[in-house]
């Protein structure tokens, strides 16, 4: 489903050239819940971004779908966004002057879908995350972790192939960052939804079918060969 | 309601921009874009009232609607009063009155001060036909028929004794009752007792004097003769085509209207007035320009992060460049809308208590052409405004924009 291949992405400081990913291949299928882990520094946030198609690489490879999207120009791309893809973020982007309801509507609206059938798919996607009586609420109205939820659901609104999730729970404190996992494991369990997180909390490891490491701008294979051989037997029991 | 995706969401967002945005911020900026309306358009409706007042004036005083004069290389009309039946016979026509104008030197002999003017001779009861001298006396009263002995002058040309408060050179301070005496050119001096002292505040008209026709006639023998004839018709509006009804009688002297005979002197002020006019206008464009950007300008960056959350979700940049045009365009019409309520409050105010300008009171002209071309200036600039920065921040990079 995704298919990274020697991902490569050069930041220019001034005259200095900073190097966040090396060189990164990685593979998701669907229906995976992946994490995203890895040190301060390591190419996470660059590494999700480069596969939610929010920037471009230096260098390498990204096909979603089958789709090479360096083949994409800014339009497609957009367009390609829009329909294909979720994104939560860690401080929960969400536009300040849309009410609970339009914030999540508006992906759907943007799809050109009829306007009754795009608050339908909101409220639904509220009620799920728990916020069906909040629809008119104003987003400084809401907790932090209720806006996260939000999030979620305007990311899951036009039900897309991946979702990408960039620190989600960063900004709430262990019981919303809870709240938002299960929500998250629930739409992966039950929709089969592919998602793709970037975390740096320990126990989210708990949440994610497999993990996939960074150090420096590169895969920690090594790490990711010692867990994957430690936790994988271990997780499945505790998850289910 | 179905939607296309595109400018509808534009749409969408801007009026929830809107609804939800800073109510302090949106309330200046249309107050700034009204009162630019009004900058834009104040002058021009002040101008109309001044041509408007002084079109009135060269009708009511100076010129008629029409005004017949010598044929070329005559000085005077000759058969005037044959000419003067023929034209009360022309349809349109009111009134009509003969000018013989002589130059004299006119003395206040309380005080000595002379001028050298035109001095004007007319029919009284004629007169009242065409002209509105005797509507406008500020002292004594009108001439009539059978004056011989006496003069009417304009307020400038009495002026005051003292000399400083003249705009213009004036015998020094004559009254009602006071003599003047009167030296013409064929060398008769005459005194006369000052009948009626008229102000119409045309400085040109106020300085001018005038005596009966039959008083005229008695010191320069020139019967039958006019230096011009004054001619009134049915309305302003009238006057081009009173000028032609009038030719095709056959009618061989010159023949012209206020306007042609008016619109060298006062066409060359209204054409500064206009130079001025237009300036102010491109002043206030850049001005609202100016405004426009940035409003626009501040409140894009202050959302840059949003710009960003909405291009990350899929929202092409077009659609959001749209939608600040949108706000811009919501704005502009809510500004403008006020700004020509304001121009209508102003002009109903200044037509009920007029201006005291120079040459008398003005009553706002309010110019519909002009202000809808104003109008129009004014959206494309702010749309051009609006839209520069709005393209500049929505063409960012996403993750820059999303950093804020």
């Amino acid at each position: 489903m995704i298919e990274v291949k020697d991902l490569k992405k050069i930041y220019q400081l001034g005259l200095v050239e900073v190097a966040a990913l090396k060189g990164v291949s990685i593979s998701i299928q669907k229906g995976e819940f992946v994490g995203i882990m890895g040190p301060s520094g390591s190419g996470k946030s660059t590494l999700l971004h480069q596969m939610g198609l929010l920037d471009k690489p230096s260098g390498g490879s990204i096909r979603i779908n089958g789709m090479d999207s360096s083949e994409l120009d800014d339009e497609a791309r957009t367009r390609f966004r829009l329909m294909n893809l979720g994104y939560v973020f860690q401080d929960y982007a969400l536009v300040s002057e849309l009410n609970v309801m339009e914030n999540v509507a508006i992906p759907a609206i943007m799809q050109g879908r009829p306007m009754p059938e795009c608050y339908a798919a909101a409220t639904r996607m509220l009620e799920k995350v728990g916020l069906g009586k909040r629809l008119d609420h104003l987003v400084f109205e809401l907790s932090g972790g209720e806006q996260q939820r939000v999030s979620i659901a305007r990311a899951l609104v036009n039900t897309p192939s991946i979702v990408f999730a960039d620190e989600p729970c960063a900004n709430l404190d262990t019981e919303n960052s809870r709240i938002v996992l299960e929500h998250f494991r629930a739409v992966n369990r039950e929709l089969q939804q592919t998602i793709v997180m970037v975390s740096h909390e320990s126990w989210h490891l708990e949440y994610f079918n497999r993990v996939i490491y960074l150090q420096d701008g590169l895969l920690d294979e090594e790490r990711m060969q010692r867990e994957s051989a430690q936790k994988d037997p271990g997780w499945r029991k505790q998850a289910g | 309601m179905q939607n296309n995706g595109g400018y509808g969401v534009s749409l969408y967002l801007a009026v929830r921009a809107i609804r939800r945005g800073n109510r302090n911020t949106l309330a200046l900026t249309i107050l700034v874009i009204a009162l630019v309306v009004v900058m834009m358009n104040f002058l021009t409706m002040i101008i109309g009232g001044v041509v408007t007042i002084y079109n009135q004036q060269m009708i009511d005083y100076q010129y008629g609607h029409v005004t017949i004069e010598p044929k070329d290389k005559e000085t005077f009309i000759t058969d005037a009063e044959s000419l003067v039946r023929e034209l009360q016979r022309v349809p349109g026509v009111t009134g009509v009155t003969t000018h013989l104008s002589t130059g004299t030197t006119i003395t206040n002999k309380k005080n000595g001060q002379f001028l050298t003017r035109g001095l004007v001779a007319f029919d009284p009861v004629d007169e009242i036909a065409v002209t509105k001298y005797h509507l406008v006396i500020k002292e004594g009263s009108f001439l009539s028929k059978g004056d011989t002995d006496e003069i009417l002058i304009g307020s400038l040309l009495a002026g005051h004794e003292d000399e400083a408060q003249d705009k213009v050179p004036s015998l020094g301070g004559v009254k009602v009752g006071d003599r003047l005496e009167v030296a013409y050119s064929n060398g008769v001096v005459k005194s006369y007792r000052v009948k009626g002292i008229f102000q119409t505040e045309g400085v040109t008209i106020d300085s001018s004097a005038f005596i009966t026709r039959n008083e005229m006639d008695s010191v320069m023998h020139m019967e039958g003769m006019a230096t011009e004839i004054l001619v009134r018709g049915t309305s302003t509006d009238a006057a081009v085509p009173l000028k032609y009804t009038i030719m095709s009688y056959g009618v061989e002297e010159k023949v012209k209207t206020w306007n042609d005979r008016g619109k060298g002197f006062m066409g060359d002020a209204i054409a500064s007035f206009s130079l001025i006019n237009a300036i102010m206008t491109v002043v206030s464009l850049i001005v609202a320009s100016v405004v426009v950007f940035i409003v626009t300008f501040i409140n894009i960056i202050n959302r840059r992060k949003q710009i960003g959350i909405l291009k990350a979700i899929g929202i092409r940049r077009q659609v959001i460049v749209g939608s600040y045009l949108i706000q811009v365009l919501i704005l502009c019409s809510c500004g403008i809308l006020l700004g020509i309520l304001m121009l209508n409050v102003i002009s109903l105010t200044l037509t009920m208590y007029p201006l005291k300008f120079p040459m008398g009171y003005i009553s706002p002209a309010p110019d519909y052409a002009g202000i809808a071309i104003s109008v129009l200036a004014l959206f494309v600039v702010s749309l051009l405004s609006g839209y520069i920065p709005a393209w500049q921040v929505a063409k960012e990079e996403i993750l820059d924009a999303m950093r804020g």
